[in-house]
C-alpha cells in the first residue's frame, strides 16, 4: 500500500487511539521496503529480502524490530505525512533455538542497499546491542557501499577516517559474529562481511570483492562477469577469502545458526553443553581398521572424525580450501570442540602455506571462544617443491606452531599415522614448558624429525655415492632404520601418554574433554586476542 | 559442449592412468594416481562426462596445476 498523501497524520493534541493508528500506518509503509516492483525484482532474482531472510533464520515470532520508522520522511505545512522511504537496513534482536542474538541486514530493493539519505546502520544499535549484552551477532550482508551518487548530492569527497569500524573490531573480541553474503557485495558491506568468525555465501548468487566488473574493468581493463570475479570458485575454493558455500539461502542460515550453536555467546563464556544420546564410552569398531596397512594408501579423514565424535555430526569450516586440513566443530559427550584433521586424501596431508594459515586461524578461534581441540595427526611434513615454496610455507607454518603454542585452551590429539618435522611441531605444540602431553598413538602411528627415505638420503648422500652398489647400499641403510619407526620405541620413552586401541578414541577424548570443562570456566575469564579473519 | 580441466592439485610423479582418450567417467571415478609425498594420491573425477584428452603420461613428473587431462562435459 503506497502511501496516502491525502491522509491526516497524528499531531500532539489528538487521541491515543489516532497515534497508535499511525504508528501502524507507519511502520507498514516502512515494511513496503523499496515498493513492489523492486521486492518483486529481488524474488525474480531468486533471492529473499531482507525481511524474509530475518524471518527464516529466527526462531518464528522472535523479532524486536530496531527503528521500524527510521527513514526519509517529509510533513506538509499542515504536519501530514506526504512523503517515506525507508532507510537501507533492518535489524533487531531476535531468537535462534531459544538463544538470543543480534541481526540484521541490508535492504538491498532500497538504493541497492547503498547508505542513501537516511541514516540507519548497525553500528547504532545492532553492534553496540551485541557487544553490551555479549550476544552472537549475525549479518545478511548484500550492499555495494559507497555510490559516487552521494559525494555529488554532499557536495565534497571525504577522507577515508577508519571511524566507521572500531564497533566491528571490539565485536571480534566480544561475541561469535557470523555474516551470510546473500548477494553481489562489495566495498564497505563487503568488509563488514568479511569482518567476521564465519562467512558463508550462495553459489551462483553470492559475489564479493572490493569493486564489481564495471569499476575493475575501467582500473585495469580486465573484463570478468561478476561470479568469475568474485563468485564462490574464486573465494571459498581459490582464494579462501569465505569460508563455506551453500547451494541456497536457506541452507546458509542453516550454516550460520549451527555455527552458532558451537560457540558460547562470549568470548568470557563457555559453550553450554547439550545432551546429544551418544554415549562417551562407545567403541566405534570400524576404526580397528580404517587406516590401511600399505602406508602409501589413503583413508576417509571425514569418516574417521565422524566416527569418532557425537552422532557423526561434524561441521566442516573451509572445507574447499587448504585440503590438506580439515578444521570444523562438532560434539563430545555433548560438549563443544574444535576439530583438525589432516587429509591425507590432499597433498598427502602435507602442510602448505595455506594449510598453515587454515590451522592458525582455527586454532585462534577455538582458544578465543574457550573450545578445547581435537586433533587427528597425520602429517608427513611440510608440503615441498617450488609451489609450495611460493605459498611462503615456512613462515606461516611458524606463524601455525605460534598460535599453537599460544593457544592456552587444551589439545588432545592422536597420533593416527605420520607426523614429521616442524610441520608436526606446529600441530603438537605444548606451547607452555609445563604444557601438558596429551597425545596417544594408534599403532600406525610413525613420526620422527624427517621421515626414513629423506633422511637417509640427505645424511648419508655421501656414503650412499662411495659404495660400489649405491642403490643397495642406500636400501640397507633404509632396513637399518627402519626398524626405529616403531611407535612403540617411542612409546617407551613417554614420547605418548599411550599407545591405544583406535576403538578407544572416543573414549579417551571424551574423558578429557570432559575433565578440561572447569579449567575451560577460568580461561574463559582472561582476556582474548581479537581473531583476525 | 562444455570442456572441464583436470589440473594437478600437487607437484608429484604420475604413477597410474586409469582412463583413455574417448572413455566416458563419472563423476568419482578414478582418473589417474600421482605419486606425492610418499603417498598414492588418487584423483577422482569432478563430473560426468568424456575424456577428450590426456596430457600426462605414466611415470612423469608433474607440477601443482599443471593440466593432466580434459573432459568433455
Amino acid at each position: 500500500m503506497p502511501i496516502d498523501p491525502e491522509r491526516e497524520t497524528w499531531k500532539p493534541g489528538m487521541p491515543w487511539e489516532k497515534a497508535l493508528e499511525d504508528i501502524d500506518y507507519i511502520t507498514g509503509l516502512g515494511q513496503e521496503m523499496g515498493g513492489a516492483d523492486k521486492i518483486e525484482r529481488q524474488h525474480k532474482g531468486g533471492r529473499y529480502t531482507v525481511r524474509e531472510r530475518v524471518e527464516k533464520i529466527l526462531d518464528s515470532g522472535s523479532f524486536l524490530e530496531y527503528g521500524p520508522m527510521i527513514g526519509a520522511a517529509e510533513y506538509d505545512d499542515e504536519g501530514n505525512l506526504i512523503e517515506f522511504s525507508p532507510g537501507a537496513y533492518v535489524m533487531g534482536l531476535g531468537e535462534i533455538d531459544g538463544r538470543p542474538v543480534a541481526i540484521g541486514g541490508d535492504d538491498f530493493t532500497i538504493s541497492g542497499g547503498s547508505p542513501h539519505n537516511v541514516r540507519k546502520h548497525p553500528t547504532d544499535f545492532m553492534q553496540p546491542l551485541a557487544s553490551q549484552y555479549g550476544i552472537p551477532y549475525i549479518q545478511l550482508v548484500e550492499g555495494v557501499g559507497h555510490s559516487a551518487k552521494s559525494d555529488e548530492a554532499k557536495g565534497h569527497m571525504g577522507l577515508p577516517n577508519g571511524g566507521l569500524w572500531w564497533q566491528g573490531i571490539e565485536l571480534l573480541k566480544k561475541v561469535p559474529v557470523a555474516a551470510g553474503i546473500m548477494g553481489s557485495v562489495a566495498g564497505a558491506p563487503a568488509a563488514f562481511a568479511l569482518m567476521s568468525h564465519f562467512t558463508v555465501m550462495v553459489k551462483g548468487q553470492s559475489q564479493i570483492f572490493p569493486s564489481g566488473p564495471p569499476v575493475v574493468k575501467r582500473a585495469i581493463g580486465e573484463d570478468l562477469d561478476k561470479e568469475e570475479l568474485g563468485g564462490y570458485k574464486m573465494h571459498v575454493h581459490e582464494s579462501g577469502q569465505v569460508d563455506n558455500v551453500a547451494e541456497s539461502e536457506e541452507e546458509a542460515f542453516e550454516q550460520i545458526k549451527k555455527f552458532i550453536s558451537y560457540l558460547p555467546n562470549t568470548t568470557n563464556d563457555v559453550a553450554p553443553r547439550i545432551e546429544t544420546g551418544d554415549p562417551p564410552d562407545r567403541r566405534p569398531e570400524e576404526l580397528l581398521n580404517i587406516i590401511p596397512p600399505n602406508r602409501k594408501r589413503s583413508y576417509d579423514p571425514r569418516k574417521l572424525i565422524k566416527l569418532v565424535v557425537d552422532n557423526g555430526e561434524f561441521f566442516e569450516m573451509r572445507r574447499h580450501w587448504a585440503g590438506a586440513l580439515i578444521t570444523g566443530f562438532a560434539r563430545l559427550d555433548g560438549y563443544s570442540v574444535g576439530v583438525i584433521g589432516s587429509d591425507p586424501m590432499f597433498m598427502a596431508g602435507a602442510m602448505d602455506g595455506w594449510a598453515a594459515e587454515k590451522y592458525a586461524h582455527f586454532v585462534d578461534l577455538c582458544d578465543a571462544f574457550n573450545l578445547p581441540v581435537v586433533i587427528f595427526l597425520d602429517m608427513p611434513g611440510f608440503m615441498l617443491g617450488s609451489h609450495s615454496e611460493r605459498k611462503a610455507t615456512m613462515r606461516r607454518g611458524v606463524r601455525a606452531l605460534i598460535a599453537s603454542a599460544e593457544a592456552e585452551v587444551p589439545k588432545i590429539e592422536f597420533n593416527i599415522r605420520k607426523a614429521y618435522g616442524v610441520a608436526a611441531d606446529a600441530a603438537h605444540s605444548l606451547g607452555h614448558p609445563n604444557g601438558l602431553n596429551l597425545r596417544f598413538g594408534w599403532p600406525a602411528g610413525e613420526w620422527g624429525g624427517i621421515p626414513i627415505e629423506g633422511g637417509v638420503a640427505a645424511a648419508y648422500r655421501r656414503e650412499i655415492e662411495n659404495a660400489p652398489d649405491s642403490e643397495a647400499h642406500r636400501l640397507m641403510i633404509e632396513e637399518r632404520l627402519l626398524k626405529l619407526r616403531s611407535p612403540f620405541r617411542a612409546a617407551h620413552k613417554g614420547d605418548v601418554v599411550d599407545l591405544i586401541d583406535p576403538r578407544e578414541t572416543r573414549r579417551l577424548a571424551c574423558t578429557f574433554v570432559k575433565l578440561a570443562q572447569p579449567m575451560l570456566e577460568k580461561l574463559a575469564q582472561k582476556p582474548k586476542r581479537i581473531v583476525r579473519p | 559442449m562444455a570442456e572441464h580441466h583436470v589440473n594437478s592439485p600437487m607437484t608429484g610423479q604420475i604413477i597410474e592412468i586409469s582412463v583413455e582418450v574417448g572413455q566416458s567417467v563419472s563423476e568419482g571415478d578414478l582418473l589417474i594416481v600421482i605419486e606425492s609425498m610418499k603417498m598414492e594420491n588418487e584423483i577422482f573425477s569432478e563430473v560426468d562426462g568424456t575424456i577428450a584428452s590426456l596430457n600426462v603420461e605414466e611415470d612423469q613428473n608433474v607440477s601443482e596445476e599443471n593440466l593432466i587431462m580434459t573432459i568433455e562435459i
